[in-house]
């Protein structure tokens, strides 16, 4: 009776897994080709950058924190300072973004450890576009 | 003329007849080995255990808190306690003695996960049976908002834009574990654990295959040392190349469980803690965490007279 009962239940599991599975992987984020001519779309620090901060790093990056993501503080702290933990390296080089922490730690990259937020949520397409951008165009204070 | 029956005469039988019952009943059914470890997962990994009895019910809460790294910010998140951190509910219900229910919810993901459990063998003492084989399924809902989607966005084949739907939010966990304790202090086990997401990030695998790798020593009767470390054999994640490891220190007496832990993943489970990348651990850096189990044990019903 009860290995009947095991059955049964290890089918239904069986159908359940059978009927709703997919196989996706994305999204993936593919930029449109660049027209010569056209205007780039700039990036603000103040009203693009410092949202995604406020958004998904100031819980952990708070006013008087350690590394103060805080719409005051947030571009002093960053662009251009060395990384308290992985010194030499620089928080924000201007027009690198491969050579920014910052960018690796948003970007799910092995390359600095432990990747940010560190809670299992990601930024999203968009925003990482956004930070790049802003990297890309020079880090300005803007 | 009635002799009557001596005390001692009346024991010396009494054993007999207990000795002979005994006997008889070990042939008609071997003993089986319980307890091979208190509940059932070990820290993060699944047990062969099961709620014990038909329509009890067990309830846990695990938390994980944040990393702690090997830097003086470390004491001013007091040792990651002010760090985000995650959590699960879970409430389980024995449908019978070989089987039990489980929901949960945990704060990463806001997932929701419906799972069943059951014995497939027992571990004998007469090793007739030397180990406890258990089946394991889980499926997973997530229950957070998907993020805001471009234009720009596609699927991996670069042409199909990319859209979110229902069955993107469902991810599965299918175990076979085997263990065995070896005497009253040692017991070990082995699992085989798939998990399949429909949907994963740029460079992942759907499919994940791990081999956690468990024990238990108890150290006094109630206290025991648990240690759990998992091979991550396929699908690991693009971002790390280690393995989720955990110790903890556990607490258990009939129907409580309490163990304190330090682990490598503030994910709970499966299906979000094998295909994601540790702490890096090999840098100094762990977590805190803990796991509270209680079993509520319905008496069975009396027949009626």
């Amino acid at each position: 009776m009860t290995s009947r009962l095991s059955l049964k239940w290890i089918t239904v599991c069986l159908v359940t897994f059978a009927v709703g599975c997919a196989k996706d992987e994305g999204p993936i984020f593919i930029p449109k080709a660049v027209v010569p001519g056209e205007a780039i779309d700039t990036a603000y620090f103040s009203t693009e950058v410092v949202p995604i901060f406020i958004q998904h790093c100031w819980t952990c990056h708070p006013d008087m924190g350690g590394l103060d993501l805080g719409a005051t503080m947030a571009f002093s702290n960053l662009v251009n300072v060395t990384s308290t933990n992985h010194a030499p390296a620089v928080r924000v080089v201007p027009g690198d973004p491969m050579a920014s922490v910052l960018w690796h730690k948003v970007s799910q990259s092995p390359t600095y450890g432990l990747n940010m937020p560190p809670n299992g949520t990601f930024l999203s397409n968009e925003e990482l576009q956004t930070i790049r951008d802003w990297i890309e165009q020079g880090a300005l204070n803007n | 003329m009635k002799r009557p029956i001596d005390p001692l005469q009346r024991t010396a039988f009494g054993l007999l007849l207990g000795a002979l019952s005994i006997s008889s009943f070990a042939q008609e059914a071997p003993e089986l080995v319980t307890n091979t470890f208190a509940w059932s997962q070990v820290i993060n990994a699944q047990t062969v255990e099961i709620v014990p009895r038909k329509h009890s019910f067990g309830f846990m809460i695990q938390h994980r808190f944040g990393a702690i790294t090997p830097d003086k910010q470390s004491y001013k998140q007091f040792l990651g306690l002010d760090l985000p951190s995650n959590i699960r509910f879970g409430f389980q219900y024995a449908v019978s003695g070989r089987m039990h229910f489980e929901i949960g919810r945990s704060k990463n993901g806001k997932l929701i996960d419906l799972a069943a459990k059951t014995r497939i063998l027992r571990q004998t003492t007469d090793n007739k049976m030397p180990v406890s084989v258990t089946g394991f399924f889980d499926a997973g809902v997530m229950t957070d908002d998907f993020p805001a989607v471009g234009a720009d966005n596609y699927f991996a084949n670069g042409t199909t834009p990319f859209v979110y739907a229902f069955k993107h939010r469902m991810s599965y966990n299918t175990q076979v574990i085997v263990a065995r304790r070896f005497n009253d202090v040692l017991s070990l086990q082995v699992a085989g654990v798939a998990v399949y997401r429909n949907l994963v990030p740029q460079g992942a695998r759907n499919l994940t295959i791990a081999l956690p790798i468990s024990g238990r020593i108890k150290v006094t009767t109630k206290g025991a040392i648990l240690f759990e470390y998992t091979p991550i054999v396929e699908g690991r994640s693009p971002n790390s190349g280690l393995n989720p490891a955990s110790i903890a220190y556990e607490l258990a007496t009939l129907g409580h469980v309490f163990q304190v832990l330090i682990g490598t993943s503030g994910e709970i489970v499966e299906q979000r803690l094998y295909p994601s990348a540790p702490i890096p651990y090999d840098k100094g850096q762990v977590l805190l965490g803990f796991n509270i189990a209680r079993t509520l044990f319905v008496k069975p019903k009396k027949p009626r007279s």
